[in-house]
């Protein structure tokens, strides 16, 4: 047996506690060592965290006074951080939105091969456009474009009016071309075929069916 | 124009309704008001927590705050695939309180050993009585009662596998292992309740 193997059976008897922070500083560093050179137990570490994570709901909610969010603020370094990885992390974050989203509310609802190709499309995406809110509109989102596809993630969307429908546009040398129309609310996600390319992105509510041209002011925007 | 859809919606930006995911991403961005958001959503759960393991609402909310700086300085690293938000920020808040309690307990010496912890089930904090709250307390009472016994000294308690074979007056592998097949098994029970884990279906 040589050392590594030594090492891994140690570590592995010991990722019940180290997942709960009940090992030393040094055990914790050893295996911490360990993970990042072994798959294996990585993803035991990674299994036994999930369960371990959900003890948190038993403590239940504690009033907090009003003062406490402005604290912490204020404890937070001055300078703004690089975010050199802002747009991965955006995409990796989205990918996996609705399927979190849909275990914390406790209403998961399985609908894999929808939430796959959403997966396939922001993993893969070359370029991710936050859009914005305008004029009070109380959505906002992101749109994620790889070669083919684009895919659509948006929060917080109201139901729109009757006979009324969004319609998401791409703008290519100040001219819009459509690009899907939707209705729906809450969270509304659309994944369509999309080559195109485009500098901007808006979308504007439009008479059912949509429009060739937008009629309305952009509702969520970005570029 | 869409003038009749922008006035009925004109309103404050509804925070309620803020995926704590799409928060992260934008605190991930730099975002100080999503930051502020995401910490006034999460800071009721984080609290009780930390108060829970730290047993003093002075070491909760110190250990709470340093939880909430990680979760700036960390949120561009947040993998997704791990596990959800709300169980990663819970997660730093929990490692926190347990570094607080062990500093703690170090700094006054403390020679009658580690307090009583909590029990793990216990019906007088339910303040708000969340569904996935009884879902986890309905996993969690499905254990066995010795890996139950291990697992809550060393979440709520704050001990390390050591201070839980002393206290059970079992050797050190078998908490250890108490503590390792009892999680193996919470996934099981967590799984029944109706709870869906990152990673389902894909466990050896």
């Amino acid at each position: 047996m040589n050392a590594r193997e030594v090492d891994h059976d140690a570590v592995r008897t010991l990722l019940g506690a180290y997942v709960l922070d009940a090992v030393s500083p040094l055990e914790r560093h050893r295996i911490e060592r360990h993970l990042t050179t072994c798959p294996e137990c990585a993803r035991e570490s990674r299994l036994l965290m999930q369960s371990a994570a959900e003890l948190a709901f038993l403590a239940g909610e504690e009033t907090v006074d009003d003062g406490f969010v402005e604290r912490v603020v204020s404890k937070l370094p001055a300078q703004t951080r690089p975010s050199r990885t802002r747009f991965r992390v955006l995409a990796g974050v989205a990918a996996a939105a609705l399927i979190v989203a849909g275990v914390v509310s406790g209403a998961y609802v399985r609908e894999s091969s929808r939430n796959d190709r959403l997966t396939q499309v922001v993993a893969s995406a070359t370029r991710t456009v936050r859009l914005d809110p305008s004029g009070g509109f109380p959505a906002r989102g992101a749109l994620y474009l790889t070669q083919d596809r684009a895919a659509l993630v948006l929060d917080d969307v109201p139901e729109p009016e009757r006979a009324r429908t969004y319609q998401l546009w791409a703008i290519r040398d100040g001219t819009p071309t459509s690009m899907a129309t939707f209705s729906g609310r809450d969270r509304v996600v659309r994944v369509v075929r999309w080559d195109e390319g485009g500098q901007a992105f808006a979308v504007t509510v439009e008479p059912e069916g949509g429009s060739r041209r937008p009629t309305g002011e952009p509702v969520l925007s970005g570029a | 124009m869409a003038l009749g859809i922008l006035t009925r919606t004109a309103k404050e930006y509804p925070a309620r309704m803020q995926s704590d995911e799409h928060l992260l991403a934008r605190v991930g961005a730099g975002d100080r008001d999503a930051y502020a958001r995401l910490v006034a959503l999460v800071a009721p759960q984080a609290m009780a927590l930390a108060v829970r393991v730290t047993r003093n609402r002075d070491l909760a909310e110190e250990a709470t705050q340093e939880a909430f700086v990680d979760v700036w300085l960390k949120a561009e690293r947040f993998d997704i695939r791990r596990g959800g938000v709300r169980q990663w920020i819970l997660t730093l808040v929990h490692h926190k309180s347990v570094d607080a309690v062990r500093r703690e307990r170090t700094a006054s010496r403390m020679a009658e050993g580690a307090p009583e912890p909590a029990p793990a089930v216990d019906p007088e904090v339910a303040g708000v009585e969340s569904d996935r709250r009884s879902r986890v307390m309905s996993a969690v009472s499905n254990l066995p009662h010795a890996q139950r016994e291990a697992i809550t000294l060393a979440y709520f308690g704050g001990l390390s596998y050591r201070e839980v074979a002393e206290r059970l007056q079992i050797p050190e592998g078998t908490a250890k292992s108490r503590l390792r097949d009892g999680l193996r098994n919470l996934r099981g029970h967590l799984e029944t309740a109706g709870i869906d884990l990152p990673d389902s279906g894909r466990q050896p």
